[in-house]
């Protein structure tokens, strides 16, 4: 009973690997966030851009196509896992939301 | 079982009456969202050979203007193989469920179970975001969550460096969920942006039973230009002490597209515990009597009022390379004998967040001639909703 059991385990989860690699394959890359140029935020002074390549590429790479209201949300996240100054996250934000 | 049920009942009621709140006032700006991970990983070494499937969502629901409540959980399922017998396991847990609220341009206050400060804990243990499958031994030195208050921001100097500073203190609190020892502690680093240094201290005193400190440096280096990523931490407890050194390097200017999402990671660990006489003693002789651990108990109680000069490091040839149990919402193992691993992973980015990996580790015990070859491949997905 065990053994089979076991067996029903590894056999979906080897369907669900395979599935998973035949989907990452074949997919197409989502669209990117438009991260060359760069803004200006509106003191002026902290370049969007810039802060995505100081901050947010230290640990991942630009995330695929999110809605912007999620995308709002995951930058209060990112404000505080990545400890951002003031100035950096409204940059951030204003970058990310255009 | 009832306590269990009470605080997945108030979780539950605390997420919906902030979704309601930020529907409410922050509609227009910011959303709920569901993300996380996945992994699956695969373990193959000569003793054993692991199978585990995890899952880790994240919930995050903007509160007001600015505020951000958030929590991730864990899942897992392990199918364990070694030395014939076979084990499986599932396992949950909170990882953390907080308040973020900033008060002003430079604090945000933390309230709640949240991951205690350091650069490997808070930013590089996800699946797919770390370069290694392994957790560093440093990880094993100091809780990876607490339950209390944490406050964290930072301050520029010009445009080319910040200064950042995350205080906090948890309170003890026994519960399946919330488990979290008293300790009041903190981490400051100063970030270099334009070169891309960053370098950081830790410092934590455990409140509770012997009151220990505990004491982490953190160092993370990015060559832009050349794709290369330099990470290492070391940590100093009453444990022991343990550091990592990580290399990691893409190949972006490979004329190939697609290899292009390759990644070479290498890392170098070291791990040097202080071990009592009483566990020295365990760790040689396992079968002991009950006699003979009460003798070992007074002799303890004496190596501690000694202090730490009493204590004896570990090198014993006949030990097995024994772990510490992943206690206290550790995100990684101390070892309780000298050890060394050498790490070499070859990462392909399929896109952002999707991680295929394979991985060889060889750990040693310096002395013993003793060493484990571990095998090791898998897929991370972030997945945002």
């Amino acid at each position: 009973m065990k053994r089979t059991a076991n067996l029903v385990v590894v056999f979906f989860s080897s369907m669900w690997l395979i599935a998973l690699l035949t989907t990452a394959v074949f997919a197409k890359d989502a669209p990117a966030i438009n991260v060359p140029g760069g803004t200006q935020s509106n003191s002026g002074q902290v370049d969007g851009d810039t802060v995505w390549k100081q901050q947010c590429s230290r640990c991942h790479l630009a995330p695929g196509a999110i809605n912007k209201k999620k995308m709002m949300t995951i930058s209060r996240h990112m404000r505080d896992v990545a400890q951002l100054t003031h100035e950096d996250y409204q940059a951030l934000k204003e970058f990310l939301g255009r | 079982m009832k306590k269990n049920l009470v605080a997945l009942v108030l979780t539950a009621c605390v997420v919906s009456a902030f979704a309601s709140t930020a529907v409410a006032q922050d509609a227009l700006s910011a959303s709920p969202v569901v993300t996380g991970f996945t992994t699956q990983d695969n373990t193959f070494s000569e003793h054993e050979k692991k199978f585990n499937f995890g899952v880790n969502p994240v919930v995050l629901v903007p509160v007001g203007r600015e505020g951000l409540f958030l929590t991730e959980w864990e899942f897992g399922y392990d199918l364990h193989r070694e030395d014939g017998k076979t084990e499986k396991e599932f396992e949950y847990g909170l990882e953390y469920l907080q308040l973020n609220q900033p008060f002003s341009r430079r604090f945000t206050g933390i309230f709640g179970k949240f991951l205690t400060p350091g650069m490997w804990n808070e930013r590089l243990h996800p699946s797919w975001i770390k370069k290694t499958s392994y957790a560093p031994f440093t990880a094993g030195l100091l809780p990876g969550s607490g339950t209390g208050l944490m406050v964290k921001g930072a301050l520029p100097f010009g445009q080319s460096a910040d200064l950042t500073y995350s205080p906090f203190f948890t309170a003890a609190i026994s519960n399946k969920y919330f488990d979290s020892e008293r300790m009041v502690g903190g981490r400051t680093g100063l970030f270099l942006k334009n070169r891309g240094l960053d370098v950081g201290f830790l410092a934590a005193r455990s409140l509770q039973n012997e009151q220990t400190n505990t004491y982490g440096v953190d160092l993370t280096y990015q060559l832009r230009d050349a794709a290369t990523d330099l990470r290492g931490e070391y940590y100093s407890s009453s444990k022991g002490s343990a550091y990592w050194l990580e290399a990691s390097k893409r190949f972006k200017e490979l004329p190939v597209k697609s290899l292009r999402r390759l990644e070479l990671a290498v890392r170098y660990e070291y791990a040097n515990p202080i071990v009592t006489h009483e566990e020295h003693e365990e760790a040689v002789m396992p079968e002991e009597d009950e006699h003979h651990h009460g003798e070992m108990d007074e002799h303890e109680t004496d190596t501690y009022a000694d202090g730490h000069d009493d204590s004896v490091v570990i090198d014993d040839h006949k030990n097995d390379h024994r772990e510490t149990n992943n206690e206290n919402g550790h995100h990684g193992d101390f070892p309780e004998i000298r050890t060394n691993r050498l790490i070499g992973s070859i990462n392909y980015y399929v896109r952002d967040g999707w991680k295929l990996y394979l991985s060889h580790g060889r750990k040693n015990t310096p002395g013993s001639g003793m060493s484990d070859n571990v095998w090791n491949f898998g897929l991370a997905i972030r997945f945002v909703r």
